[in-house]
């Protein structure tokens, strides 16, 4: 039963001296929410560890050592990257699908200078400057009323068909000199695991701990409302972009380092995968609403599964199933959660509307 | 034209047409036969062997795989196939490569049925730090016969499409010279190399 205080406070005798801190009304949620909100909110990473143990048990004694955990974390680093721009693409209200072809052509622009006799830091120093390229081409053109999504499509067809023309349509090979960065390892650890580590502190301390990261996520959840505060939301939108041209950029560099070859091939099963990461995520495809450290976890949650399931010599066909089934599971957990949630929430409003009446 | 008489509604030859088809059984039970051969010459015809598969519902696939497994247990009866994956590119080679290490440390045949699978294969091996092995690969880009003239691998069946052209060139000269004599069904000729 709900009671309105307001409705009865004229017929209300004087209020008499009450021990106030014993009535049972807290701002602290009761340990069952509390738990449910803790589930919804570290679902990702509660899937994680749900998947750690099961594949520990299943792929027994092979799994659950440090060298297989190393080569998951290396097998998530591309996927990572990529999610990482996309994700902030999607955060920042700056979807961008034309990551493949922006990955592809800076890695055929590197891949082409460095055999013109380039120097490697510079090479990849143009990589990584195309992707800033990349993202002021979608932004701006974006900014000017466009649907982000096909102009993305649009540049996705331009860059990968740039990358053939600068390649030719062949693998650039002979790029034996970028394993630095590749398959090199430094005290065990491949080089991917490092460059992402440093790109998602960045990132989440970007976003999380200064006012232009805080803007950028207001902005891809409410871009008309920041713009009536007197910020240039436009600018904002456009530092999206941006941010996930680089990084797109920087996930093609490192592919290229991985295999010493620069590809024109700008695969579309790149965008799904990185999607399905930042999407397992629980990250707002609307915008504004997102966490770089979940995006990571979800992409370590697809590797793991790949790699579970490979040690384990399963059909690899499975994996895409299992993949598809764990993020269609996840977004009804996280909308279940959030409806049982809210049902709790309300009706402990209401007792405590109820108790406050009563202390009254 | 491409393909057997079957696939255009003929049930045998006819005059004035030569068909030119992929022996996909042959091409991928080449790979398998040369992996077994250097299981045999290098660790006396024991050992684990993985099969690198393309995707799903490329040309030939069933044909290739099934050859190739075939023809590698007949050659190398006592080397056990402990995995079959599919491989899409070298990173995803690398990647799968080391996973199945992980589960068959003792994994030293591995046989592609493209190029990327097995380049990516060595590269997952170097950082396992493991050098004992048997690489082969159906395909035969230049990285790849690089690799067998080094000896890192150790064969690779390759489709010869340079030949398969001087071989039409020929069947269309035969066929202007009697134009009623029934065509020839020809197969696109196999190069194979292997280290020295």
């Amino acid at each position: 039963m709900t009671i309105n205080p307001a409705q009865d406070a004229g017929a209300r005798p004087p209020a008499p001296d009450i021990d106030r801190a014993n009535i049972p009304v807290s701002d602290r949620l009761p340990l069952g929410i509390a738990a449910l909100v803790f589930i919804r909110d570290r679902g990702i990473v509660v899937l994680w560890l749900a998947l750690l143990l099961f594949f520990t048990l299943w792929d027994w004694p092979y799994f659950g050592s440090i060298d297989n955990g190393l080569l998951i974390l290396s097998a998530a680093s591309l996927t990572a990257n990529y999610a990482a721009g996309v994700g902030l693409g999607a955060i920042s209200g700056a979807l961008d699908l034309s990551v493949p072809g922006t990955a592809a052509l800076a890695s055929c622009m590197c891949g082409a200078l460095i055999l013109a006799v380039c120097p490697v830091w510079l090479a990849l120093g143009a990589g990584m400057l195309f992707g800033v390229v990349a993202g002021l081409i979608n932004g701006y053109i974006t900014l000017s009323g466009l649907n982000p999504l096909v102009v993305t499509i649009g540049t996705l067809s331009v860059m990968s068909g740039l990358a053939s023309v600068i390649s030719g349509g062949y693998n650039i090979t002979g790029l034996g000199m970028l394993k630095f960065m590749g398959t090199a390892r430094y005290f065990g650890v491949s080089s991917h695991i490092y460059i992402v580590v440093v790109i998602y502190v960045i990132l989440t301390l970007f976003l999380t701990k200064t006012v232009h990261g805080v803007r950028l996520v207001a902005v891809g959840g409410n871009p008309e409302a920041v713009r009536r505060v007197g910020i240039n939301s436009s600018a904002y939108k456009l530092l999206g972009f941006v941010l996930s041209g680089v990084l797109a950029a920087l996930a093609g560099l490192m592919q290229t380092a991985l295999v010493t070859e620069a590809s024109p091939q700008a695969s579309p099963g790149i965008i799904f995968t990185a999607l399905t990461a930042v999407a397992l995520a629980g990250v707002s495809l609307a915008g504004g609403r997102g966490s770089m450290p979940k995006i990571l976890v979800g992409a370590i949650v697809l590797a793991t599964i790949g790699d579970g399931l490979t040690i384990k010599g399963v059909q690899p066909y499975w994996a895409t199933v299992s993949t598809g089934v764990l993020m269609i599971g996840a977004l009804l957990l996280d909308k279940t959660l959030t409806q049982v949630i809210s049902a709790r929430l309300v009706a402990v409003a209401d007792l405590s509307v109820y108790a406050k009446g009563r202390a009254r | 034209m491409n393909g057997e008489p079957k696939d255009y509604g003929q049930s045998g030859m006819v005059p004035g047409v030569t068909f030119a088809r992929i022996d996909y059984a042959g091409y991928g039970g080449t790979a398998g036969k040369l992996g077994g051969d250097c299981a045999n010459k290098d660790f006396g015809g024991k050992g684990q062997a993985l099969i690198i598969q393309q995707k799903e519902g490329a040309p030939g696939k069933q044909l290739m795989d099934e050859a190739m497994e075939k023809e590698l247990k007949a050659a190398a009866p006592g080397v056990e196939i402990v995995g079959r994956i599919i491989v899409e590119s070298r990173a995803d080679g690398l990647t799968k490569v080391g996973q199945v290490l992980q589960a068959h440390p003792g994994l030293n045949v591995v046989v592609s049925n493209h190029d990327e699978g097995a380049l990516g294969a060595m590269s997952a091996f170097e950082g396992a730090g493991n050098k004992s092995h048997c690489f082969v690969a159906s395909g035969g880009n230049d990285e790849v016969l690089k690799s067998v003239d080094a000896g890192a691998l150790y064969g690779v069946a390759g489709l010869d499409f340079g030949g398969d052209m001087m071989q039409t060139f020929d069947a269309i000269a035969t066929m202007l010279k009697d134009p009623k004599a029934a065509g020839r069904q020809l197969s696109v000729p196999m190069n194979v190399r292997t280290r020295k």
